[in-house]
């Protein structure tokens, strides 16, 4: 699968988003990442007051970790400051704003999302059932392009509002009733 | 053609059109300037609208690298018909996405990034502008905008502008037209009016033009400015007139006063002449500019430095006016007295800084003599100068007739200056008229007959041939003045001595005056009434009188007169009791001078009073010696005789006064002797003499007593004492004559009056015995002594004085007497009794 990924990635069309090696495509993603919490508005007070940091939590046990952390840790967003938190458990939860979770370790995510449903933490993830388990946005490959899916509901259900303009370049929205909404 | 030269209608209308031309376009410039400006403000502001609008819905699309919707984004761009295209960059610049209107030309290039901003190209705008993610710059937008529509809405811009501009010229010149004349037609007719009257010189025209507001106020004040203009010109011919008649006037008087004017500037060193100044000095007459050095050059040589130091005088202020009396050359040549006044003009330091004044001719009245209107003296040397002159150049001959009358002084004396006056009127006509008659008038040397004394005439009488002239003119004159004069209605008869000098060459004026004068004056002595040529014995003899008078100026003062006495004989008593005081001349050359050579010569000079003041004191000295060596009672006396010259003196009191003082004289024992013509000269002032000489105890004689007017009338009023009967009536005395009738009747009167009388020139018995028939006092005379010196008469008195009587043995006792005086003389005397010595007494 990574393979064909790669594969994919490697030999897909060009562009900017083109992911030729598993590296790019997650420094790709990354960029994606930092660019969802500029589109993403949290609801009043859950962002740590006091603390100037937006946190992107990332287990630390996660092969693209390295790449992910490269790319955007300590970059401004508005007045705050991108962090990449590594978790060494799901105990830690508290302090994250955000929360990835790679293909590979879709085997816990189930349990994290069910925690953390109606949190105000905006999940991202890879998994096919990533929306489905109650995630709110996934990647996904298109045309050797990094697209992505949103999970409105479960992003209503945490009170984050996501931008219109993120909503527009959602290759499916899935409303809060579960059914799906192909653009 | 400049404009300005252009009427002011045109002017204005070309004013107004131009302005509101360049109103228009002004205004239609800065509109469309101003709408350019908006235009693409407005559509730089439309396009960054846009622009941000599409950045905004783009943003996100450039984050997340789907050029799908941002090319579905930007195909929103098909509802803007004025976008051309439109193009999306990344960050890198690279073309992101794009956008063609279908409406536009299909091939246009798409622009490469460039810097934010709108950049106008021709017939597009492009705009670039920056893309932004919440503040983060995640590319670049440009929108390239079609400005076909823009340009054509400027051109339709631009034909109304046109449109409007070409109505408001239109427009603008109608009213152009309007407002000019309504401006400019007052000024116009104002101007043709100022014409009219610039040409015709007739300001009592005035505009009549309706105009209000600033013209108006022009159009009146032209006209206020025109009456002004007109009273001021009327002022001015009245000024100009009234200037020219006083003018007029001025120059009449001066022109009827006969006077000439001048004007001397000290300034500018220039002095104006008037036309009369130059006729009168016998130029053209015209008036002209002259330096003051033309005026100096004319007046006599003698006169010119007086009349400068008269000028100077007032300009220094030393005189009140500049007036002055002299003599200038006439262009004839001769000189004309001229009378100039002049008053200095000042300026405030009293400096004279220019002088004016008149000149007038007072020739005539300089040279006329004011009673007679005859020619004066001054006149008559002046005539005899330029008539020297003529014959000496022509060799012509002429005469000077000098003409004195001969009882001129009686008649003034007699009858009053004024009948005297009329005489001398009379006198003058005849001179005239006997020269008309006969002299020829015409010649180079003029007749003149002037007065150039009281009762001095002179003639200078022109163009005669030779000697006989003159004396044919002098004949006449004294045949003319023959005929009787009716004075004071009386007839009187008047003769007249003429002396006559014909010219010679070297002959001055005086000269020929003198000469002329002398000649009357032997005409005078050889007779009266007749006429005498000067000739060079009469020179001789008028030397003579000239060397005398000095003479005996210096014989006074070098005493060699000598008191000579002849006694005085008492016929009561017989003996002598006084003696009459002679002078006599011991000239140191010429020996004895008789009296007669120098005592007329003195009379006619100061002489006689020092002559007489001489006599008085030595005759008065001498008698007072002898009474106190020989007392008599009564004392001896002195006559001492008294000239007219001295009675008129008023020093004589003086004299006699001194004379007696200083000899210690008894006033009584002075008689003084004077004749009867001596008396006559002022009655009224010798009467008032002889009181105050009478109020001395001084006794009076009146000399040569028949000679005369013998006038009764001051017998009675003047106090004489004693009265001499005159030696001719005693020459011819013998018994029964006439003369013995005369001796007899003036005794009579003489005694009736309370006189006592003297008779002189006794020569004989006869004439003696009758004297002392006829009861006379005195007698005197060569019968008892000639005059002697002091010292003879002395001794003579001294003898008598002895025998106390004279007349005891009569002829014997004087031939005795006089035995001791120069028998030649005694025998001279008897053998020629009315010898020389008589004229002497």
């Amino acid at each position: 699968m990574v393979f064909l990924c790669l594969f994919a990635l490697v030999s897909g069309a060009p562009g900017i988003a083109r992911a030729q090696t598993a590296a790019d495509e997650y420094r790709i993603k990354s960029a994606f990442l930092y660019h969802f919490a500029q589109l993403v508005e949290w609801p009043p007070g859950t962002l740590n007051s006091g603390n100037a940091s937006l946190n992107l939590c990332i287990f630390d046990d996660e092969p693209r970790l390295a790449d992910l952390r490269s790319t955007i840790d300590g970059k401004p967003i508005g007045l705050r400051v991108f962090h990449v938190v590594l978790l060494s458990s799901s105990q830690e939860l508290q302090s994250c704003n955000m929360l990835f979770f790679s293909r590979d370790e879709a085997r816990r995510q189930g349990a994290i999302l069910k925690r953390l449903r109606g949190q105000p933490v905006l999940t991202v993830g890879e998994s096919a059932d990533f929306l489905p388990n109650g995630g709110m946005i996934r990647f996904h490959i298109e045309e050797n392009k990094i697209r992505f899916d949103i999970n409105l509901g479960a992003a209503d259900a945490s009170h984050l509002k996501i931008s219109s303009q993120l909503l527009l370049l959602a290759s499916v929205v899935i409303r809060s009733n579960g059914t799906g909404l192909e653009r | 053609m400049h404009i300005r030269d252009f009427s002011i209608r045109f002017k204005l209308a070309i004013l107004i059109l131009t302005a509101s031309v360049l109103a228009v376009v002004l205004a239609s410039v800065g509109f469309g300037v101003y709408e350019r400006q908006s235009y693409r403000a407005s559509a730089v502001r439309e396009l960054t609208a846009l622009a941000d609008t599409l950045g905004a819905n783009t943003a996100a699309s450039l984050v997340f690298s789907d050029q799908g919707t941002a090319k579905t984004m930007l195909g929103a761009l098909a509802t803007e018909p004025n976008i051309i295209a439109a193009c999306l960059y990344d960050n890198q610049g690279r073309v992101f996405a794009e956008y063609r209107s279908h409406s536009s030309t299909p091939n246009i290039g798409l622009p490469a990034r460039r810097r934010d901003g709108a950049y106008f190209d021709g017939a597009s705008l492009t705009l670039f502008r920056g893309v932004l993610l919440n503040g983060e710059r995640t590319g670049s937008i440009a929108l390239i905008f079609d400005l076909r529509d823009f340009r054509s809405r400027i051109f339709e811009y631009v034909k109304i502008a046109l449109l409007v501009l070409l109505v408001s010229v239109f427009a603008t010149f109608m009213v152009s037209l309007r407002l000019a004349r309504f401006i400019g037609d007052p000024l116009v007719q104002l101007a043709a009016v100022a014409r009219h009257i610039s040409s015709d010189k007739d300001y009592s025209v005035r505009a009549h033009i309706r105009a209000g507001g600033e013209t108006g106020l022009l159009v009146d004040s032209f006209n206020n400015m025109l009456s002004r203009i007109e009273s001021r010109e009327q002022a001015l011919t009245e000024a100009l007139k009234s200037f020219q008649e006083s003018e007029e006037r001025y120059a009449l008087a001066a022109r009827g006063a006969n006077d000439g004017l001048w004007d001397w500037n000290f300034t500018t060193r220039k002095i104006y002449f008037s036309p009369r100044w130059n006729h009168m000095l016998g130029y053209p007459e015209s008036e002209h500019w002259s330096v003051p050095e033309e005026w100096f050059s004319h007046i006599h040589a003698d006169d010119r430095a007086r009349v400068q130091d008269e000028i100077a005088a007032h300009c220094e202020n030393k005189t009140p006016e500049f007036v002055s009396e002299y003599r200038m050359r006439h262009q004839s040549g001769g000189y004309i007295w001229t009378l100039s006044r002049g008053i200095a003009i000042r300026d405030a330091n009293g400096q004279a800084i220019r002088m004016a004044g008149s000149q007038t001719d007072v020739t005539e009245g300089k040279t006329a003599d004011p009673l007679t209107g005859i020619p004066n003296r001054l006149y008559f040397v002046d005539r005899l100068e330029s008539a020297i002159e003529t014959a000496s150049r022509q060799e012509l001959h002429f005469a000077v007739l000098f003409i004195d009358l001969d009882q001129f002084k009686l008649v003034n004396d007699n009858l009053g200056h004024a009948a005297g006056d009329e005489l001398l009127i009379d006198v003058a006509g005849r001179l005239r008229a006997s020269i008309r008659a006969s002299v020829r008038q015409s010649g180079p040397v003029q007749s003149v007959v002037a007065r150039i004394g009281g009762d001095e005439f002179a003639i200078l009488l022109g163009s005669i041939q030779h000697e006989g002239d003159a004396s044919t003119v002098a004949t006449r004159i004294l045949e003319r003045l023959g005929e009787p004069f009716h004075l004071e209605g009386r007839r009187m008869f008047i003769t007249a001595s003429i002396g006559i000098a014909l010219n010679c060459p070297s002959c001055t004026p005086e000269d020929l005056l003198r000469d002329a004068d002398t000649a009357m004056y032997h005409a005078k002595t050889n007779g009266k009434a007749r006429y005498e040529f000067f000739n060079e014995g009469l020179r001789v003899q008028a030397v003579t009188r000239f060397e005398t008078e000095t003479g005996l100026r210096k014989a006074i003062d070098e005493q060699q007169l000598v008191v000579y006495f002849q006694p005085i004989v008492s016929l009561a008593e017989d003996r002598i009791c006084g003696f009459e005081a002679l002078v006599r001349w011991m000239h140191p050359e010429r020996g004895l001078i008789p009296p007669d050579e120098f005592i007329p010569i003195a009379e006619n000079s100061d002489l006689i009073i020092l002559l007489g003041r001489w006599m008085l004191r030595e005759s008065c000295r001498q008698m007072a010696e002898w009474q106190r060596n020989f007392p008599l009672n009564p004392p001896l006396t002195i006559s001492v005789n008294v000239s007219a010259r001295q009675l008129s003196d008023s020093r004589l009191m003086e004299d006699v006064d001194l004379a007696l003082a200083k000899s210690g004289l008894n006033h009584e024992a002075l008689a003084l002797e004077m004749t009867e013509s001596s008396i006559m000269g002022d009655a009224e002032q010798t009467l008032a003499t002889l009181n105050r000489l009478k109020n001395m105890n001084i006794r009076l004689e009146i000399d040569d007593f028949g000679t005369g007017y013998s006038s009764l009338s001051y017998l009675q009023r003047l106090p004489f004492d004693i009265l001499k009967i005159d030696r001719s009536f005693v020459s011819r005395l013998s018994a029964g004559n006439s003369s013995m009738n005369i001796v007899k009747a003036i005794l009579e009167l003489g005694h009736s009056f309370g006189m006592d009388v003297i008779a002189e020139g006794v020569e004989t018995e006869e004439q003696l015995s009758i004297l002392r028939q006829l009861g006379c006092n005195y007698i005197q005379g060569y019968l008892f002594s000639k005059p002697v010196a002091a010292d003879a008469a002395e001794q003579l008195f001294r003898k008598t004085y002895a025998s106390g009587l004279l007349f005891s043995s009569s002829l014997p006792a004087t031939v005795g007497l006089i035995e001791n005086q120069d028998s030649t003389e005694v025998l001279a005397a008897i053998g020629n009794p009315s010898g020389a010595e008589h004229a002497a007494e």
